[in-house]
């Protein structure tokens, strides 16, 4: 279980507790949060899910494997340092407060 | 279908055939849906090993129960919906497709950088070569051609070889033993001796890249398992071979056969690509839904109890998510029967959804898009050479399609 963070570009903020196992891309979905396509349904290739992770954040993640480095080259919104596919993020207790923010657009 | 109406005996016709059922038309789901439609969540009897098992047919369903982790792609279950004999090897030697969790992530990261949208797009010159030396093919034969095998098969056959590292001349041993592999009337004898004989072939191809490593997907995921550290053997490696070879051709093999003769049949839709290449890109989609070749191909058994709208399907269930029906779903598709290139989208079922969402989704929305930019631009005239209804088709095959397409022009 963690506290994720999900803060729109209008401003507003949802914030939802999301069990294990899921992803933060789930956690979006389950929770009908706006922001989130995920068209390809987590499998880490169409780019739909991207998010901004927090600059600030300081809670492990995964590392990035080769194809989500891949297919964050061709998402809507451009791509940052701390962007990453939401579906490869896996909802943990170590992730516990994790804030993201949700691009314009995802498609 | 309610299970009352079985046990009352109501459906007694009905209950007395044996899915998979056949399409009336190739893009008409099989008139059973209608009723299955209603109920969303039903069961019906396999043909071949005459299991009871669930199949579902609303979209919304379909989505939810795809990426819900109470369900299993495992084919090892006892009760996973095969709807032929399956030899022994359709459940153990399934490669990523048929694995669960992080065992299917870590098998199909090997696999999965070849397939990004990125990595595709740079194909797409070779592809169009591809795509028109068939044609030139095509046209160095005198009408009427069978469309299916000179052009439909090559095509996709001669890019996922290229990806692959498999040499041209392997092209007609692969079609060969694709279609035992896929098709519908295949005993388990044919299917054990194909995946046999792919094997073995496989395995030399394998000892020859471990030798002169190319540019090519099985030298990248003998290397990316070698730097993971991650124990493998080379059953791995040509189990994912044939995965990928089945999925790469036979799939997208299907659906220019099939779109090609659904636009020929659909006159004012072809008109209207023809004026409009920029068509092309909904047009692809569109057709992936219309014809929905893998309506049958999405199978799972349940891990847990799972309630849908009142109903329970039972731990170790077996169940099929059908494609056909649910991108028939008037609420997401109006007037879902028609044909209307301009409407396509991705948001169909075609490729299935969830984590094992088509690794070649997007490998196959290319090939297909220049197919279909390329064939009427230069054979303007193309037409059937025999009327539609009466071409053979691949009814209870795993993979939906005609087995020939004549042509002329």
């Amino acid at each position: 279980m963690a506290k994720i963070t999900y803060k729109h570009p209008n401003g507003t903020d949802t914030v939802v507790d999301v069990p294990s196992p899921n992803t933060v891309m789930r956690g979006a979905k389950i929770n009908n949060i706006d922001g989130i396509e995920a068209q390809c349904g987590g499998s880490a290739q169409c780019g739909t899910c991207h998010v901004y992770v927090d600059e600030a954040n300081t809670l492990p993640l995964p590392p990035m494997h080769e194809s989500e480095d891949d297919v964050l080259y061709g998402t809507a919104c451009p791509r940052r340092p701390n962007s990453r596919l939401s579906c490869q993020l896996p909802v943990t207790d170590e992730i516990d407060g994790l804030v993201v923010h949700l691009p314009e657009a995802q498609s | 279908m309610t299970t009352s109406a079985i046990e009352t005996g109501g459906e007694a016709e009905t209950e007395a055939k044996t899915f998979p059922y056949q399409r009336a038309c190739p893009f008409s789901p099989p008139p059973e849906y209608t009723e299955m439609v209603q109920e969303d969540v039903s069961q019906v009897t396999l043909t071949g090993s005459g299991l009871r098992i669930w199949t579902v047919t609303g979209y919304h369903t379909i989505r939810q129960l795809l990426t819900d982790p109470r369900v299993s792609a495992s084919r090892k279950h006892a009760n996973f919906p095969f709807y032929f004999i399956a030899p022994p090897e359709f459940r153990t030697e399934t490669s990523f497709i048929g694995y669960d969790g992080q065992e299917h992530v870590n098998t199909r990261r090997k696999a999965a950088l070849t397939f990004t949208s990125r990595q595709v797009r740079k194909l797409r010159p070779r592809i169009e070569e591809i795509v028109d030396e068939h044609i030139d093919k095509m046209l160095s034969m005198s009408p009427p051609v069978d469309m299916h095998r000179v052009f439909s098969l090559a095509v996709p056959m001669t890019v996922i070889c290229e990806l692959l590292g498999i040499p041209q001349d392997k092209h007609d041993f692969f079609i060969k033993h694709g279609t035992a592999l896929l098709g519908g009337h295949s005993s388990a004898e044919e299917r054990q001796a194909a995946i046999v004989e792919v094997n073995a072939y496989v395995d030399d191809l394998i000892q020859l890249k471990k030798r002169e490593p190319g540019d090519d997907l099985l030298s990248r995921a003998m290397a990316d398992y070698a730097s993971s550290g991650e124990e493998y053997t080379d059953r791995d490696l040509f189990n994912m071979v044939r995965l990928l070879m089945n999925g790469g051709h036979e799939t997208t093999a299907s659906q220019i056969s099939l779109g090609t003769a659904c636009l020929l049949e659909n006159p004012d839709q072809l008109e209207q690509l023809k004026a409009d290449p920029d068509l092309v890109k909904p047009a692809v989609d569109e057709l992936i839904r219309i014809a929905t070749i893998g309506d049958t191909a999405v199978p799972r058994v349940a891990l847990d109890d799972i309630e849908i709208g009142g109903k329970v399907i039972r731990k170790g269930d077996g169940i099929l998510c059908l494609g056909m029906a649910a991108n028939r779903d008037p609420e997401v598709f109006p007037e879902p029967d028609k044909v209307i290139l301009s409407r396509g989208s991705r948001k169909h079922l075609g490729f299935g959804h969830g984590v094992h969402h088509c690794i070649g989704a997007d490998l196959a929305r290319l090939e297909l898009e220049i197919v279909w930019s390329r064939l009427f631009h230069r054979i303007p005239t193309l037409r059937l050479a025999k009327p539609f209804l009466e071409i053979p088709r691949k009814e209870g095959a795993v993979i939906y399609g005609l087995w020939e397409l004549p042509v002329a022009w």
